[in-house]
């Protein structure tokens, strides 16, 4: 039995009819509501006229019949009164006098209706000549009735609704017509096309008979067929030169559902795992229950992989070829949904990783070979070091010893010595004041005076040498004092210059510097050929430093430390155990700069 | 004493009187106007033609043109200025040899402009004799006022149409007196149609609108009576009265319902054959006074003496004798004297 509900019914009907309901409907609701709100505006426009109406004519009488009814001229107001009476609208006019009462009623045609009357009464006013108050003399009633303009608004809402039904009427027979020939027609010719190109057959093309929105539908209808058949075209172009590279294919490439089964291989991954072709691979599986080539742990883990982390990528797996050869393959993987099932499939790519895995066994036995080695020479090297800082701990002590020896012995040629010669000077003294004169033995006692005298100052020298006693005075009076002595070795001008004020060192590092000084007055002596040495200590906020600056012929700073030069080493060496800072600063004949640099914290630490 | 005349023909006069030969409604006024020119003319032997114009002014014109071609013209003709048509009468009447006698009404200002004044444009117009209206409402106010002494008087004035002169002096007197007391007041003043009934309505509506009032007056008969109508229906204490004194309203003075009536309008058409028999005589009015006479001659007659007027002018009016003032009788150097003591000399007290 067939069934029809309301909404099957309207889903049935065509388009063309849907939408002559939709406009009848609209325009149904539109027209009817204007309509309405048209003849609404009418009406409430025509009571509202009707009362202003009532309004002037009473404000109008108010002013016109002051002078009558101030006068009491009741042939005057009755002739007003009539004059505006023949109105329709007119129920009546009355004019009533104050304490007095009606003086004049004038009926007008409609007769008198209290329940639907405007009623306007108007208080009559006379301004008597000179400056007497306005005064209320009276008052006028208008009595206009609304049945009149009642009747007008139903003839009116009767027209408009005839013109809006003869309207809506018109529009619904233009517009179903040209529906029909600009909307109908066309549709089902595009409806019969796009069975067409639906059907398969791509080389059907729609009429395109207008420009409108049906006119482009065709175009565009026109443009996907053509594009539809592009595509096809490409797809097929595309499957044939993805299916020649996956056949092509270096690396295995296969398809393996969570049961272990091979649903898809190329011959690649069929020659990987021995086997002369992909269908043999595939039937092997199959007869092996699906535990091969992938045993059920490895397809259970991979899939377990590719659920955790989305994809496969550079696992490693044991696999065992036809001949019962295990390989190695490292396999990349990512799942395919089928349906909206999560990875049932695992689409993969596989690579013989056999030898690369060899070639990695012997690598990683070669580098633990080395590591062992390093470490061997890493702890060597560590011995060495401490080695190396007890020879400079030696170095430094007996650094220490020797000065402290030349120290001692300084003092003790100055005291001792020095005391015994000039006991035996004033001893010849002595003497040749007992020697007669011009005697042999007087010249002989003076020649022993000389002696004596040239032995004292060769022990002076000596002990200075050893260790100049002004250095016990600080460092500026033993550096000016070698500037000096170096002046009257060498004759060569040494000027010794201090900046800022003299800095407090401890005994070891003002010895250290001034042996460096030495050290390089001495080269600067042997080999500089200068003419000038200027010797600078500057002591400032960051530290002290002392600068021997000469004019002499210079030398190559790099190739004189390659060459060993142990005056070089011994001033490094101490200026390192005070650290302290030391540069050479030369080229040839350009002169030499050597500057010592120690800093505010190593003098601190040094006391 | 009847006067003798000479043997030359008898002078005619054409009286164009605007009213009614018949009373049909508008008051005796013109009738007895015409009553007491009569018997001033059998005093003085003059043939007296009355025509009446129905208060139709254009027959009235139509009257004056038709008298003005008579081939044989009257020596005067008396006319009235009548819903302002005398300058057309005037004009009209120009042409006759008849000599004209304007009376009662007054030319207004603005036809005297047009036309002129007597004997310049028109020669043939030889004076204007009229009544001192204003010194006659003066002279009511003032009788009323005393009536309503010590109280003071609150007055409601009703008077006739605006547009004639004599309602507006009547109106003007009343006012005159009452600026000149200090306890009396002029609650409003109102125009009419001289009618009854309109009188009768406006006081009505007055009384109630002014319910202080103590005094109305009216501008002639009809009026008085309508107000003491509308007086009485009310039961108000308010004294009526007016100018006229015809035959109704004297009776309603004389029983107590009107309170005073101006008389002695309607001897004007009498003083008219008074001057014209002297100026016929030789004697020009212009020569005692001027060519437009305004003649202060109308008198109050209140409740005592109501009745005895009543009976001398009315019964008896056939025997009163114009010719006491006449000057061409009775010669004297002064200006004319139209005082009625002279012919009521039965009547005491007529102030």
């Amino acid at each position: 039995m067939m069934h029809f509900s309301p909404r099957h019914a309207l889903y049935s009907l065509s388009l063309h009819t849907k939408l002559m309901l939709a406009l009848a409907v609209l325009v149904a609701l539109v027209a009817g509501s204007s309509a309405y709100v048209v003849a609404e505006h009418e009406r409430e426009r025509r009571l509202s006229a009707l009362e202003q109406r009532a309004a002037r004519i009473a404000d109008l009488l108010s002013h016109s019949l002051a002078q009558p009814l101030w006068n009491i001229d009741r042939t005057a107001i009755d002739e007003q009164l009539t004059a505006l009476a023949p109105n329709p609208e007119v129920v009546e006019y009355a004019v009533t006098a104050t304490n007095y009462g009606t003086i004049s009623t004038v009926k007008g045609p409609h007769p008198y209706d209290s329940n639907d009357n405007v009623v306007w009464v108007r208080p009559i006013e006379y301004t008597p000549p000179g400056d007497a108050p306005r005064e209320k003399i009276g008052e006028v009633r208008v009595v206009l009735t609304r049945a009149v303009a009642e009747q007008s608004i139903t003839a009116a809402r009767r027209a408009i609704l005839w013109t809006v039904a003869i309207i809506v009427a018109a529009l619904y027979l233009v517009t179903f017509v040209l529906l029909k020939r600009m909307v109908s027609g066309p549709i089902n010719r595009l409806e019969e096309m796009v069975d067409r190109i639906a059907g398969g057959d791509l080389l059907a093309r729609c009429v395109v008979e207008s420009g409108d929105e049906l006119g482009r539908l065709a175009i565009r209808v026109n443009s996907m067929a053509e594009r539809l058949r592009q595509s096809t075209t490409s797809l097929r172009e595309n499957e044939r030169k993805y299916r020649s590279i996956v056949e092509n294919a270096l690396e295995g490439i296969f398809l393996l559902d969570r049961c272990g089964r091979l649903t898809e291989a190329n011959p690649a991954m069929a020659h990987l795992l021995g086997y002369p072709n992909p269908a043999a691979l595939i039937a092997a599986g199959a007869v092996a229950s699906y535990r091969h080539p992938f045993a059920p742990e490895q397809t259970a883990e991979l899939f377990e992989v590719l659920r955790a982390r989305g994809e496969i990528v550079g696992v490693e797996l044991r696999l065992t070829r036809l001949d019962g050869v295990p390989i190695w393959v490292e396999l990349n993987a990512r799942g395919v949904d089928v349906d909206g099932d999560y990875a049932p499939l695992l689409e993969g790519l596989m690579t013989d990783v056999t030898a690369r895995k060899r070639v990695v066994e012997n690598l990683r036995q070669h580098r633990d070979q080395l590591e062992r080695e390093v470490a061997e020479r890493k702890r060597t090297e560590a011995e060495l070091l401490t080695s190396r800082e007890r020879l400079r701990q030696l170095s430094a002590h007996l650094e220490a010893i020797r000065e402290e020896e030349r120290k001692r012995i300084a003092m003790e040629i100055h005291d001792d010595l020095g005391q015994l010669l000039t006991a035996l000077k004033m001893d010849v003294s002595l003497l040749r004041m007992h020697l007669a004169d011009d005697s042999a033995a007087l010249h002989k006692a003076n020649g022993m005076r000389e002696l004596v005298e040239k032995t004292i100052e060769i022990v002076r020298s000596v002990a200075s040498h050893l260790r100049p006693a002004a250095l016990n005075f600080g460092l500026a009076s033993a550096l000016e004092w070698l500037a000096q002595d170096f002046t009257r070795y060498t004759q060569i001008p040494c000027h010794f210059h201090l900046e800022g004020p003299e800095p407090r060192l401890s005994d070891a590092s003002a010895t250290a510097i001034f042996r460096i000084a030495q050290e390089s007055l001495t080269n600067v002596a042997r080999h500089a050929h200068a003419t000038r040495v200027d010797v600078t200590l500057c002591h400032h906020e960051q530290g002290v430093e002392l600068t021997i600056r000469d004019d002499g012929r210079g030398f190559d700073v790099a190739a004189a430390r390659d060459g060993y030069s142990y005056g070089l080493l011994g001033m490094a060496e101490r200026a390192r155990l005070i650290d302290a800072n030391l540069r050479f600063e030369s080229a040839t004949k350009a002169g030499c700069v050597i500057r010592l640099s120690v800093g505010a914290t190593s003098i601190a630490t040094s006391y | 004493m009847r006067p003798t005349f000479a043997s030359s023909p008898a002078p005619r006069v054409v009286f164009l009187n605007p009213g009614e030969a018949t009373e049909r409604g508008t008051g005796q006024h013109w009738q007895l106007v015409s009553r007491f020119m009569r018997v001033a003319a059998k005093i003085f032997g003059m043939q007296l033609e009355v025509l009446y114009a129905e208060r139709d002014h254009l027959l009235m014109v139509r009257q004056a043109k038709e008298v003005a071609e008579r081939i044989d013209a009257p020596d005067y003709v008396v006319i009235v200025n009548e819903k302002m048509v005398a300058d057309h009468m005037l004009k009209a009447l120009a042409r006759s040899p008849a000599k004209v006698l304007l009376i009662h009404n007054d030319l207004t200002p603005g036809q005297r402009r047009e036309i002129g004044n007597e004997r310049e444009g028109i020669r043939n117009w030889i004076g204007t004799v009229t009544a001192n209206a204003a010194q006659a409402g003066e002279r009511l106010m003032q009788y009323l006022y005393q009536r309503v002494s010590p109280r003071g008087a609150q007055v409601i004035g009703i008077t006739g149409d605006p547009n004639t002169p004599v309602s507006l002096e009547r109106a003007q007197g009343v006012e005159t007196f009452l600026s000149r007391v200090p306890d009396a007041h002029a609650c409003q003043l109102v125009f009419g149609d001289w009618s009854y009934a309109d009188s009768a309505q406006k006081a009505r509506v007055l009384l109630a609108r002014y319910p202080e009032a103590n005094v109305i007056w009216a501008a002639n008969d009809a009026m008085a009576l309508g107000a003491l109508s509308a007086v009485e229906e009310r039961h108000a204490h308010v004294l009526v009265g007016g100018m006229g004194a015809l035959p109704e309203a004297l009776l309603s003075v004389a029983n107590g319902g009107l309170a005073a009536m101006v008389a002695g309008d309607y001897f004007m058409g009498a003083w008219a054959m008074v001057l014209l028999y002297d100026y016929h005589h030789g004697r020009d009015f212009a020569a005692s006074g001027d060519v437009r006479l305004k003649l202060d001659f109308l008198r109050v007659v209140h409740r005592e003496i109501a009745a005895q007027y009543y009976d001398t002018v009315f019964t008896h009016g056939e025997s009163l004798n114009f010719a006491l003032y006449s000057k061409y009788l009775h010669p004297d150097s002064g200006p004319y004297d139209f005082a009625l003591q002279r012919i009521l000399n039965a009547i005491p007290a007529l102030s």
